[in-house]
């Protein structure tokens, strides 16, 4: 959008409205973040190559979501619908969180399974991508991560 | 980037699209009216966006030379129009950094704030007060803080 169309749109902007959505993603192997083998830094390491495509849940949740939206826009007497699409904001896992070594990155503590002095204490643990806001789960789980390790470093155990 | 300055042909370019991407009407004089063109000019090689916006320029040139046929300063806007919108399909990195940059450009102006109505009341103020709010603020919370 630009010329009037765009003006028209921004001095609308005070009878405009807006839904926004929330939703979950959901979890797929296919979605991973690896090494780039050809990009490099300008440190010379390879950079992180991040691929995530959606899955058909995700698709039709939007679907769904959008047509409600419209829906109740319209009911309230909106005089002209915008459908705009929003892939996401907030970055979720990669190290996600198990018991199986084989399956997971970290344990129930954000512990690494393979380096016990690493902690991952984000939301890169997470086993899905959540319908809301993610911070205050982050926080909860780095406090009881801390919470861990002060009581291992107590029994020397890192 | 190279090192080459920027030149008035440039800037007579970045006036242009940025005036057709918010354009004069009843209301401003749009982007015209806070000189975006120029403003975009001046910081261009300063920004991250370097690059996109000498590509982008490029493209611009090339399709008034060989489309047109003239100067961009003698396009009509419906040229102008259509050049943005070949931009937005040869370019599309450098089409939405320029509108991204004409839109924060015009919404940085006050006088635009009240025409939209947005974003109230604090666009009545004189413009010492919302200084002297802040400090304010500062103070009050640091009495707040202090008695914690």
């Amino acid at each position: 959008m630009f010329g009037q169309e765009l003006k028209d749109f921004i001095h609308d902007y005070a009878y405009t409205a807006a839904w926004w959505a929330h939703a979950e993603g959901l979890p797929d192997e296919n979605n991973r973040i690896t090494l780039d083998s050809e990009l490099k830094d300008s440190y010379g390491l390879p950079v992180a190559r991040v691929t995530y495509e959606w899955g058909d849940n995700d698709v039709k949740l939007a679907d769904a979501a959008r047509d409600k939206a419209v829906e109740m826009m319209e009911a309230s007497g909106a005089r002209k619908v915008r459908i705009g699409l929003n892939y996401g904001a907030h970055a979720m896992g990669s190290c996600r969180m198990g018991d199986d070594p084989k399956t997971s990155v970290v344990n129930s503590y954000c512990q690494s399974h393979d380096i016990k002095n690493l902690f991952i204490c984000d939301t890169s643990v997470f086993v899905t991508g959540s319908g809301v806001n993610p911070t205050l789960t982050a926080m909860a789980i780095a406090d009881r991560s801390a919470q861990h390790i002060i009581q291992l470093a107590k029994r020397g155990g890192i | 980037m190279d090192e080459a300055p920027i030149s008035l042909s440039d800037i007579a370019m970045l006036s242009h699209l940025a005036n057709g991407i918010i354009p004069a009407d009843d209301r401003d004089s749009g982007a015209a009216s806070v000189h975006a063109g120029p403003s975009i000019a001046a910081r261009m090689r300063f920004s991250p966006y370097a690059d996109i916006y000498v590509t982008g320029l490029k493209a611009a040139n090339d399709h008034v030379r060989t489309v047109f046929g003239k100067e961009v300063k003698a396009l009509s806007p419906e040229q102008i129009h259509e050049l943005l919108m070949h931009l937005s399909e040869s370019t599309p990195a450098f089409f939405r950094q320029l509108r991204a940059d004409v839109c924060a450009l015009y919404l940085s102006d006050p006088g635009v704030w009240k025409r939209i109505g947005f974003p109230g009341a604090s666009t009545e103020l004189p413009e010492a007060k919302p200084l002297v709010v802040c400090w304010a603020m500062v103070v009050l919370s640091n009495l707040r803080c202090s008695r914690m």
